[in-house]
C-alpha cells in the first residue's frame, strides 16, 4: 500500500490567541516496502506529520490517502503506554481491539515477541513493569507489530536508549522490515541511522516539507541542512572540516565508512 | 580547603525492596567504589543502562547514603552532615527536563535554590540574572517550562544550580532526552563551566561526551571497570573492556584506531591528526 | 495538543491596569465583590454592581466573548437554579397554576434575582483569573494567608502545591494526550460503549497516567531536595511584593463600593 499525503494542513487552537501553524501545506508519497525517514527539529512537524498518516488527527484542509487499518504507529518512550498485568496480556490488547478471540490474539502476540527479540514463554508472564528500560522498549514496539501492520511509524524509537540499546533497537527494526516486508516510516534526530539505513528522506522545517529525496541528495545539501538547525551525518561532518581546512576530500564522503575509506 | 572536593571511600548501596511473603531482598547496586575528585576537574562516569552510575551519582550529594564505606563532600560525610550543607556545595543537574523544573515562571524557578538557602531577595535576583544570562536564556525568563525545548528546559535547570554557587556540578544524563543540537547546547555548556574552574563530574552514556573530560571512570554492575584519561580509555587494546562494559568507542577514537593515529579520542584530535 | 485547548480558569494575556494590580488586592476585592453580591437586595443595586463590574471588564481589555466563554458551561446550572426558585418559592400571585405546579410572582423574581446573582458571581471570578497569572495568584494567596500560618494553617506548604500543580497541569495533559493516541492506535476506543465499558476502557489510560504521575512526583522530589528544599522555614524570595500607588487608589474604590452597598440595605434605598 502507498500512502498518499496531498496538501495537508494542520492548524491547533485555530482562532485562538495562541494559533499555531503545525503542518503547511504537505504533499508527498511513501512509497510500499520503502524504508522512509522524516527529520526535523523539534517542533518542525514530524509528530503532528506522522500522526496524521496514522489517522489519529483530523487535517484542518487536505487529506491523507490510506488504510488506517493496515498502519502502525509507535510512539516516542512507548513503554509508557504498557497497562496490564503481563506482557503478553499487554500485547494481546491490540489484537483484542480489532476482534481477534483470545487463542488468535495470543498467537499474534508471541509471533510479535518473537520479532522484537523477547521469548513468550521466558517473560510472557512477567509484569511488564518489572522490565528493564531496553526490554520494556521491545514489548511496547511488539503490542503494534502484533496487529501485522503493513506500514509501520515509529517516532524516535531509540530516545534515551544506551549506544548498544540504539544500534540494537535499529537492527532490530531492518530485520523486521525485511522479514515482513513492511514499509517503515522513521522519525529521527540521528542523521547516521537515517544516512545508514533511510532510502527516502522528509525534511520537515517550520511545519514545511523542505525536502524530499533520497538520503544521498538531502546529504549533499549540507548547507541548508545546518541552516534549519540539522545535524549531517558525522562521517560528512569531519569531511567538511578537513575541506575547510585544505584537505581533498570527495564530496561523495557521508559515512564513517566512507571517512575511512578517503583518509586511508 | 582541602583539595578534594569530593573522597569516595569503598562505597556500597544497595536497594531493598519486599517480596510477597514481606521478607527484604538486597539487591547490590554499587560494590567497593573509591575514587577522588580534586577542585576544579572533570571527571566523566560512563556505564550502560543498569550500570549504576545514577545510584551513584545520588550518593554524592547525599539524596542517597553510602550501605557501605562514605562518602565525603569537602570533608564532610554524608551520612553525618546536615544534607543542605552538602547540597549546597554538590549541585545535581538530572535526566528529564520536564521534571526537574518546579515553577511554572523561569525566573522563578532559577531562583527557587537561593530562596531555600535563604539568600538575601537583592542577592537572588542578581544571582537569577547572572545565571540565566550565563545559559542565555535570559530572553526566555518570564516564559513557562512547558513552552520550551528540551536544551532549554537543561539550560534553565543548569542556570537553578549556577544560582546556587555550588562548588561543584553533578550532571545525571542531563542530555540523554535530548536531540543532536539540545545536546550541543548542554556539552559547550558544560565544557565553559569546568574552564571557568567549576568541577563537574558527568554521567553519561555518550562516549563522544566522555572523551572530553579529564578523567573517566567506567562502571558496570556497580563495579569500576576503569579509572583514568580518556586517551588511556579509547584505545584499541582496551576494546574488550568497553564490550564487557557494554560501551562503544566514540567514534573519533575507533576511526583513529583503523588509522593507527596515536592520542585521538575527540573529533578535533582526529581532524588535526588526519591534516599531518 | 487537542486537550489544551480547552480553556478553563484562563490567563488572558494583558497590560492593563487590572492585570498590573497587586494579586493580593485583586483576591480582597474579588472577595469583597462577591460578598456584596449576597448583600444585595434590589435589582436596581444588583443594576449598580453589574456596573461597576463592567467598568472593570472594559479597563481590563478582556474580550467579552472570552469572559461569556465561562458562562457557558454553567448555563445549565443557571437553568436549573431558577427553575428550582420558580418552583419552590411560596408567594401570594399567583400567575398560573397547572396541576400541582404554582408559579408566583415572588417566584420569578426570586428565579431572576438568583439567576444574576450567579452571573455576577461567575464575572466578578473570572476576571481575576483571567487578569492574573496563576503563578501571582499563589503568590498572593501565600502571602495573603502567612499571618494564619502562626495558627497553624500550612499557608506554604498550600502555596507550594499549587504552585507545583499549576506547573505540571500542562505536562500531564500532553502526557494524557499521547497516551490517549498510543491506545487508540492500538484499537482502544473511548467514546463507544455503555457506561461499563466506557468505564472498562479507560484502564488502559488511567494505569499508564497513574504510573506517569508517580514517576513525575518522584523525580520533582529529588529535584527539589536536591535544590534545598526543606519547607517554609528560613526561606527567602527572590520577589517581594510591594504595592503601589494605584493599588492604594483600588482599595479606596473598593471601600467605597463596599460603603453604597452596605448603606443601601441599612436604610432599605430603592
Amino acid at each position: 500500500m502507498d500512502i498518499k499525503v496531498s496538501n495537508l494542513t494542520h492548524i491547533f487552537s485555530q482562532g485562538m490567541p495562541f494559533e499555531t501553524i503545525a503542518l503547511n501545506g504537505i504533499t508527498c508519497d511513501i512509497k510500499e516496502g520503502e524504508f522512509a525517514a522524516i527529520i526535523g527539529r523539534t517542533g518542525s512537524g514530524k509528530t503532528t506529520l506522522v500522526q496524521h498518516i496514522a489517522g489519529l488527527l483530523k487535517p484542518t484542509s487536505g487529506s491523507v490517502d490510506a488504510d488506517r487499518k493496515k498502519i502502525g504507529i509507535v510512539f516516542q518512550y512507548p513503554e509508557y503506554q504498557l497497562f496490564e498485568e503481563t506482557v503478553l496480556k499487554d500485547v494481546c490488547f491490540g489484537p483484542k481491539n480489532l476482534g481477534f478471540n483470545e487463542e488468535e490474539a495470543e498467537a499474534l502476540a508471541k509471533d510479535a515477541l518473537r520479532l522484537v527479540g523477547i521469548d513468550p514463554e521466558l517473560m510472557g508472564a512477567l509484569s511488564p513493569f518489572n522490565l528493564s528500560g531496553g526490554e520494556k522498549r521491545r514489548v511496547a514496539i511488539a503490542g503494534v507489530l502484533a496487529m501485522k501492520p503493513e506500514v509501520l511509524i515509529l517516532d524516535e524509537p531509540t530516545a534515551g536508549l544506551d549506544p548498544k540499546g540504539h544500534d540494537g533497537i535499529l537492527e532490530m527494526i531492518n530485520d523486521i522490515k525485511k522479514k515482513k516486508n513492511l514499509t517503515i516510516i522513521l522519525v529521527s534526530h540521528n542523521m547516521d541511522d537515517v544516512e545508514k539505513y533511510a532510502e527516502h528522506v522528509l525534511v520537515m522545517h517550520d511545519g514545511k516539507l523542505v525536502m524530499d529525496d533520497s538520503p544521498k541528495e538531502v546529504f549533499k545539501q549540507g548547507e541548508k541542512l545546518i541552516g534549519i538547525g540539522l545535524g549531517l551525518p558525522w562521517g560528512e561532518t569531519i569531511a567538511n572540516s578537513l575541506r575547510e581546512r585544505g584537505k581533498q576530500i570527495s564530496k561523495e564522503v557521508l559515512s564513517y565508512e566512507d571517512l575511512l575509506g578517503a583518509l586511508k | 580547603m582541602a583539595d578534594n572536593i569530593l573522597k569516595i571511600e569503598n562505597l556500597g548501596y544497595d536497594y531493598e525492596t519486599e517480596d510477597e511473603n514481606g521478607e527484604v531482598i538486597k539487591n547490590v547496586a554499587l560494590k567497593d567504589i573509591s575514587f577522588e575528585v580534586k577542585k576544579g576537574c572533570f571527571v566523566a562516569i560512563v556505564g550502560s543502562n543498569g550500570s549504576g552510575k545514577s545510584t551513584l551519582a545520588k550518593n554524592l550529594n547525599a539524596l542517597f547514603v553510602p550501605s557501605r564505606g562514605r562518602v565525603l563532600v569537602c570533608d564532610m560525610d554524608t551520612k553525618e552532615a546536615d544534607p543542605i550543607d552538602i547540597r549546597s556545595k554538590v549541585g545535581m543537574v538530572f535526566q528529564n527536563p520536564d521534571n526537574q523544573l518546579v515553577s511554572s515562571v523561569v525566573e522563578d524557578d532559577v531562583a527557587f535554590g537561593p530562596e531555600n538557602l535563604g539568600v538575601d531577595p537583592k542577592e537572588i535576583r542578581d544571582r537569577v540574572d547572572e545565571a540565566l544570562s550565563k545559559v542565555s536564556m535570559t530572553e526566555h525568563r518570564k516564559k513557562g517550562p512547558h513552552l520550551l525545548s528540551g536544551g532549554q528546559k537543561q539550560r534553565i535547570a543548569i542556570a537553578g544550580v549556577l544560582a546556587m554557587q555550588t562548588e561543584c556540578i553533578v550532571f545525571d544524563e542531563p542530555t540523554a532526552m535530548l536531540d543532536p543540537s539540545g545536546r550541543k547546547e548542554i556539552m559547550d555548556i558544560i565544557e565553559e563551566l569546568h574552564k571557568e574552574g567549576k568541577t563537574v563530574i558527568l554521567i553519561t552514556h555518550f562516549m563522544e561526551e566522555a572523551a572530553r573530560a579529564d578523567e573517566v571512570i567506567v562502571l558496570n554492575k556497580g563495579e569500576i571497570l576503569f579509572d583514568g584519561s580518556p586517551k588511556k580509555l579509547f584505545t584499541k587494546d582496551n576494546q574488550e573492556l568497553l564490550d564487557k562494559a557494554n560501551l562503544k568507542m566514540p567514534m573519533a577514537a575507533s576511526l583513529a584506531a583503523e588509522l593507527g593515529f596515536k592520542d585521538v579520542v575527540t573529533d578535533e584530535e582526529l581532524i588535526n591528526a588526519a591534516l599531518k | 495538543m487537542a486537550i489544551r485547548d480547552i480553556t478553563l480558569g484562563q490567563y488572558f494575556p494583558g497590560e492593563s491596569v487590572i492585570h498590573r494590580l497587586d494579586p493580593r488586592v485583586k483576591i480582597i476585592a474579588t472577595l469583597a465583590f462577591l460578598v456584596s453580591l449576597f448583600f444585595i437586595k434590589s435589582f436596581s443595586f444588583f443594576a449598580f454592581a453589574a456596573v461597576c463590574l463592567a467598568i472593570c471588564i472594559k479597563l481590563s481589555g478582556v474580550p467579552f466573548k472570552f469572559m461569556a466563554k465561562g458562562l457557558k458551561a454553567i448555563m445549565l446550572l443557571i437553568l436549573l437554579t431558577m427553575v428550582v426558585n420558580m418552583l419552590f418559592t411560596p408567594g401570594e400571585v399567583v400567575i398560573f397554576s397547572i396541576w400541582k405546579i404554582t408559579i408566583t410572582k415572588e417566584g420569578i423574581y426570586r428565579a431572576f434575582f438568583m439567576a444574576i446573582r450567579l452571573v455576577l458571581l461567575i464575572f466578578g471570578s473570572s476576571l481575576l483569573t483571567l487578569t492574573t497569572k496563576p503563578i501571582a495568584l499563589t503568590d498572593g494567596l501565600e502571602r495573603l494567608m502567612s499571618p494564619l500560618s502562626k495558627l497553624g494553617l500550612p499557608a506554604h506548604e498550600l502555596a507550594m502545591m499549587m504552585t507545583i500543580a499549576l506547573r505540571f497541569i500542562p505536562t500531564l495533559l500532553d502526557e494524557t494526550d499521547k497516551i490517549m493516541k498510543a491506545q487508540t492506535a492500538r484499537g482502544a476506543d473511548f467514546e463507544n460503549g455503555n457506561l461499563k465499558e466506557k468505564a472498562k476502557a479507560l484502564i488502559p489510560l488511567l494505569v499508564p497516567l497513574f504510573v506517569s504521575a508517580f514517576r513525575i512526583a518522584s523525580d520533582l522530589a529529588m529535584a527539589m531536595e536536591a535544590r534545598c528544599y526543606h519547607g517554609g522555614s528560613g526561606r527567602t524570595r527572590m520577589n517581594e511584593m510591594k504595592m503601589k500607588s494605584s493599588d492604594a487608589w483600588a482599595f479606596v474604590l473598593l471601600v467605597v463600593y463596599f460603603a453604597a452597598i452596605i448603606v443601601s440595605r441599612r436604610f432599605d434605598l430603592f
